[in-house]
């Protein structure tokens, strides 16, 4: 079999890889004609590098429909998001519900403040088959107490899974709890609208789907929710005050942000709002779908959730009677082909599919795979497993 | 009469600046002036019959400013 690449690329669910043109050109044009310092002087540098930050900050409204774009944060990736969510919202003695399949960026902040005797949580299971969570369990657990909010993953790192996040929306909202959408798999992969989907607070992260640069990400928060006050500092408005501004974006966004990294982002989600997410998607649903099915035929591998209708482009199997770092050492090492193997940041979800602690082998791919290497990669997986 | 808004935060001056142009109203950004305190160094004028459109606008789109002052 001939190697089509010089790597194949198989773990865009960590980060994407490659980026598109566009991606360079920002970087390379912020710095070297920008490169102020956004929203601090009055200098035409300055309002240069801020033209940079707000366009980033109205693309990702117009791709997620969100009417005011200050109603988005930046922040460093998804979990500093995540985590400025918890400690903004929640108050001494809140409980909180979130789903068994979730990344250490919400099992760990909510343990933190379990541990600290702030709040309280219950974890509500998937279907093992498809990964989606279990709606009677969930409502049951909203009517067995006051719950102030309901953090769940939009789309598994671990097995792909997309929840029916309108359905949980609309059940979470009739018993007066507010939902928080970890969107780091969705976001530029799965069509998502705030409003239609009645998603109270979204965390997503640059580096994926969007096609941004790593090191930016950010929250949204809809109008009518103000998080408290946890991180404050410089925002280059109200200078005259040592008192934190309450109006958004400032509230909350606070130092020298990344506006080079906003500048390579912005051209990520103008990538991605050319090609059309709903594009994006169904060009990766045939993708994955093709190598499910390739998956099926090879003798010893067993795929995780198989049964998942709606999935963004991962997924996990395990090769029996073979070690999972076995097979991603032979795929990188004899084949070029990079995947992730173990636990992938999310121990709640293989204790849910019965693969904790070995973990699974996952390819995620992006919109840059193609057919040939998905035929590649079966038939490489092939000779691994059959040898 | 030329009249004047002021913004608290410079992001909120560049959000309305691209939301105005667009519209294809005629405004000008100014350095701030002077007998106005503000923490914006950058201000928004434009004449005085184009105030009230200028306003609805910016007030559609969520975006804080405060005025219109005489500039």
């Amino acid at each position: 079999m001939m190697r089509i690449n010089k790597v194949v690329y198989f773990d865009n669910a960590a980060t994407s890889y490659p980026k598109p043109e566009s991606f360079f050109d920002a970087f390379n044009s912020f710095y070297r004609h920008k490169g102020g310092n956004p929203g601090r002087s009055g200098h035409s540098l300055s309002i240069a590098a801020g033209e940079v930050l707000e366009e980033a900050r109205e693309l990702l409204a117009r791709l997620l429909n969100i009417s005011d774009p200050f109603r988005i944060i930046f922040t460093f990736n998804a979990s500093y998001a995540l985590n400025l969510a918890f400690r903004g919202l929640l108050k001494e003695g809140d409980f909180v519900l979130t789903s068994s399949i979730e990344h250490n960026s919400v099992a760990r902040p909510l343990r933190t403040l379990q541990k600290a005797g702030l709040i309280d949580f219950e974890i509500v299971p998937v279907n093992v088959s498809t990964g989606i969570i279990e709606l009677e369990a969930l409502e049951a657990a909203l009517k067995k107490r006051k719950i102030k909010l309901v953090a769940i993953v939009h789309g598994s790192n671990v097995v792909g899974t997309v929840q029916p996040i309108k359905e949980i929306a609309r059940l979470v909202h009739q018993y007066g709890a507010l939902l928080l959408l970890d969107a780091a798999q969705t976001a530029g992969t799965y069509p998502i609208d705030v409003q239609a989907d009645e998603i109270d607070i979204l965390a997503f992260t640059g580096h994926k789907g969007l096609f941004g640069p790593q090191g930016i990400g950010g929250l949204y928060v809809r109008p009518g929710i103000d998080l408290n006050i946890f991180f404050a500092g410089g925002t280059g408005s109200k200078s005259e005050e040592d008192i934190q501004p309450e109006f958004m974006p400032d509230r909350l966004e606070i130092g020298t942000p990344n506006a080079g990294g906003a500048a390579s982002l912005a051209a990520g989600v103008m990538f991605v709002l050319e090609k059309g997410v709903e594009n994006i998607h169904a060009y990766e649903k045939k993708l994955i779908n093709k190598l499910i099915e390739g998956l099926e035929s090879i003798p010893r591998v067993r795929i995780i959730a198989r049964d998942t209708a709606e999935r963004v482009p991962v997924v996990s199997f395990v090769v029996d009677g073979m070690s999972v770092s076995e097979v991603g050492y032979l795929l990188d090492s004899q084949y070029g082909i990079c995947t992730r193997v173990g636990l992938h940041c999310a121990p709640w979800a293989h204790r849910s599919f019965g693969t904790f602690p070995e973990g699974t082998v996952r390819a995620s791919l992006s919109i840059f795979n193609n057919d040939d290497e998905i035929e590649y990669f079966l038939e490489a997986l092939g000779k691994i497993a059959g040898g | 009469m030329e009249k004047v808004i002021l913004f608290e935060s410079t992001r909120h001056a560049i959000r309305a600046e691209k939301i105005l142009k667009e519209a294809g109203l005629a405004i000008k950004v100014i350095p701030t002036p002077r007998k106005y305190s503000s923490n914006c160094g950058v201000s928004i004028s434009f004449s005085e019959n184009e105030a009230d459109r200028i306003t609805a606008l910016l007030k559609e789109r969520a975006v804080p400013f405060s005025g219109p002052f005489d500039l």
